[in-house]
C-alpha cells in the first residue's frame, strides 16, 4: 500500500516535471496556458476544455491532479508529449494558416478535434483519400442542410428522368469529395458527385441534338434544369436545357477568378458558374425555350441565390440532420446521380422561391 | 399583489400538494456520462461537459417525485470524498461506460465497495449502462454479469442500459427508480 502511494507520488512527480517542458506548457490544441488534463490516446497534454472534447470522442483523459496514472501511462508521456504529438498529427498543420480554435467554443473544439485526431487531416499521411482542402465548416453546414429533402420526391423525379432519358455511357463526373465510394460496376457506369460538386464540368466540345422527340425534354417551367449534368460523349442526349455547357468554364474563370478572390469559395464558384446564362456554344435545341431556361438558370446560378443557404440566413428553415446526399445516392444506385443532381436543385429552386 | 398570489398559491401547493422527494446519488468512474444524463434529465439537452471536479446537483421532477439528482466527479482522486454525499441517500444510479470493457473490473471494484457502505444500505441500485449508441458496447445482460449483479444480496437492483445523449432508457430508469425507493413525503 506504502508501495503503491509512493509510486503514485513518483508518477505524479515525473509528469509535473513534463508539464515544465516549454512544448507541454501549452495545450496542444488551443494553445491556452497551463494544461491540466493528459489525454492518453495520443500522449497530450491538454487544457480542460478540451479534455471536455476529446471525451465526445472517446478518447480517454486523465485529470493530471485527480487521477492515478500507470507506469506505462508516465512513459508514453515522457516519449510523446506535446512536442511529439505535434509532429504527428500537426505535421502540415501551418499556425499561419490554420487558426487555434477558441477553447471556449465546443463546436469549435469539436470540429478541430475531430479534423486533428479523427480524420487525420495534417498528419500528411493518406494524402490521396483525405478530404480536399478548403472545404470549410460552411460547406459542411450547408451538405447537410442540403440532404433534409424529400427523398419520396426525388426518387419520383429521378425514376421519371431515367425513363426519358438513358444513363450516359460514359458519365464523367467531377467529384469533390471521397467520403463514399461510388458502386462502380460493370453495368453501372455512373459515378456518386457530393453535393459540393453539383455541377458536371463534363468535356464535352458540343453537345448533341436531340433527335427522337420521345426524349425531349420536359418543359422548363417542370424542371427548371432538366438536361441531364453528365452529357453522354457518344449517345444522344437531351440538350433542350443545355445547362450544362460549362465549355468555356476554364476560360472564364481566369478572368474571374481576380474579381471573385474575396467571395467564400462556395460563392465564388457559384458565381463562375453563372457565366453559363449566355453559353458560348450556340443554343442546340432550336425552340423557343431557350430562353425562359437561360432565365432559369441565372437565377440558379446566381451566387445570391444559392447564398441563402448559407449558414445564418434562413437556418429555421432547414433543420440540420447529417445524413449527407451522398448516402442517399448510395441506396438510389440504380439511378444516375446526375438526375438526382438536377432533382436536387429542382427542388431548391421550389423551395428557395419561397423565400424571395 | 401578484407576488403575494404566487407566493400563497406555492404556499397552499406546498401545504396541500406534497411531493414526495427522493435524494439519489449518481457514481460512477469518470467519463461514463454522468453529467451529460444530470443535464439530459434537466433540461433535456446534450451539453459540453468537462471533467466533473466536485459536484452538480439539479432536481428533477418525475412521476410525482421530486428527484433531487447528486452528480460527483468520479475521476481517481475524488472517488473517496463520494462517502460525504452518501447521508440519507435512498437510490444509486451507478453509472457505466458500456464500451469501455478495459476497466469494467474498476467499475465493480467501486460498485462493491459503494454496496457494502453502511449509509447506502437501504438505498436501490439502478446500474444505467450507458453509451449503447456506440459500436461495441456491451449488452445489460454482459455487463450485469461482469458487474456480478447476480450475486448482490438484500438490496433492490436494476440494469437499464440506454444513452445519455440521445435520451434512451433515461425515463425508464427513472421509472423503476420512483417505484422501488422508499419514498420520504417532505
Amino acid at each position: 500500500m506504502a508501495s503503491r502511494v509512493k509510486e503514485d507520488e513518483r508518477n505524479e512527480r515525473i509528469i509535473r516535471g513534463l508539464l515544465k517542458l516549454p512544448a507541454n506548457k501549452r495545450c496542444i490544441n488551443c494553445n491556452n496556458l497551463g494544461p491540466q488534463y493528459v489525454c492518453t490516446n495520443f500522449s497530450t497534454f491538454v487544457c480542460t476544455n478540451c479534455s471536455g472534447a476529446h471525451r465526445e470522442f472517446t478518447h480517454r483523459v486523465k485529470s493530471i491532479s485527480m487521477a492515478k496514472f500507470t507506469a506505462q501511462e508516465v512513459t508514453a508521456l515522457q516519449e510523446g508529449g506535446n512536442e511529439r504529438a505535434r509532429e504527428i498529427f500537426f505535421k502540415e498543420w501551418d499556425a499561419h494558416r490554420n487558426a487555434y480554435p477558441d477553447s471556449s467554443n465546443a463546436d469549435k473544439l469539436r470540429n478541430f478535434i475531430k479534423h486533428v485526431y479523427v480524420e487525420r487531416r495534417y498528419t500528411g499521411e493518406r494524402s490521396t483519400d483525405r478530404p480536399p482542402r478548403g472545404r470549410d465548416d460552411k460547406d459542411e453546414y450547408s451538405e447537410n442542410r442540403r440532404s433534409d429533402g424529400n427523398w419520396d420526391q426525388l426518387i419520383h423525379q429521378s425514376q421519371m428522368e431515367t425513363r426519358a432519358i438513358d444513363p450516359p455511357p460514359q458519365a464523367k463526373t467531377v467529384s469533390a469529395t471521397n467520403n463514399i465510394a461510388s458502386p462502380e460496376g460493370p453495368s453501372e457506369q455512373t459515378k456518386v458527385a457530393s453535393a459540393v460538386s453539383l455541377i458536371d464540368f463534363s468535356e464535352d466540345p458540343e453537345p448533341t441534338v436531340s433527335a427522337a422527340p420521345s426524349q425531349q425534354a420536359p418543359t422548363p417551367r417542370q424542371h427548371p434544369v432538366s438536361a441531364p449534368a453528365s452529357h453522354p460523349v457518344n449517345s444522344p442526349s437531351v440538350s433542350g436545357g443545355d445547362w450544362a455547357s460549362f465549355d468555356a468554364f476554364g476560360q472564364q474563370q481566369t478572368q474571374q477568378s481576380s474579381s471573385s478572390a474575396s467571395a467564400n469559395p462556395l460563392e465564388s464558384a457559384l458565381a463562375q458558374l453563372s457565366f453559363s446564362e449566355t453559353p458560348p456554344v450556340p443554343n442546340s435545341s432550336a425552340n423557343g425555350q431557350s430562353s425562359v431556361v437561360d432565365q432559369s438558370q441565372s437565377l440558379l446560378f446566381d451566387a445570391s441565390f444559392w447564398n441563402i443557404r448559407q449558414p445564418g440566413v434562413n437556418s429555421n428553415a432547414y433543420p440540420r440532420n447529417f445524413s449527407s446526399p451522398t448516402f442517399s445516392c448510395c441506396l438510389y444506385t440504380g439511378i444516375s446521380f446526375s438526375y438526382d443532381c438536377q432533382s436536387t436543385r429542382n427542388q431548391w429552386y421550389s423551395r428557395g422561391s419561397i423565400f424571395y | 399583489m401578484g407576488a403575494a398570489i404566487g407566493r400563497l398559491l406555492s404556499l397552499s401547493h406546498r401545504l396541500f400538494m406534497s411531493m414526495p422527494e427522493a435524494r439519489i446519488m449518481m457514481l460512477g468512474l469518470d467519463a461514463a456520462g454522468k453529467t451529460t444524463i444530470l443535464y439530459k434529465l434537466k433540461i433535456g439537452e446534450v451539453v459540453f461537459t468537462i471533467p466533473t471536479v466536485g459536484f452538480n446537483v439539479e432536481t428533477v421532477e418525475y412521476g410525482n417525485i421530486r428527484f433531487t439528482v447528486w452528480d460527483v466527479g468520479g475521476q481517481g482522486s475524488l472517488r473517496p470524498l463520494w462517502k460525504h454525499y452518501f447521508h440519507g441517500t435512498q437510490g444509486l444510479i451507478f453509472v457505466v461506460d458500456s464500451t469501455d470493457r478495459e476497466r469494467l473490473p474498476d467499475a465493480r471494484d467501486e460498485l462493491n465497495m459503494l454496496l457494502n457502505e453502511e449509509e447506502l444500505r437501504d438505498a436501490s441500485l439502478l446500474v444505467f449502462a450507458n453509451k449503447q449508441d456506440l459500436p461495441n458496447a456491451m449488452s445489460a445482460a454482459e455487463m450485469a454479469e461482469e458487474l456480478g449483479l447476480q450475486s448482490i444480496r438484500h438490496r433492490r437492483w436494476y440494469i437499464q442500459s440506454g444513452s445519455a445523449t440521445s435520451g434512451v432508457g433515461l425515463y425508464e430508469g427513472l421509472d423503476w427508480l420512483s417505484t422501488n425507493i422508499n419514498k420520504k413525503v417532505a
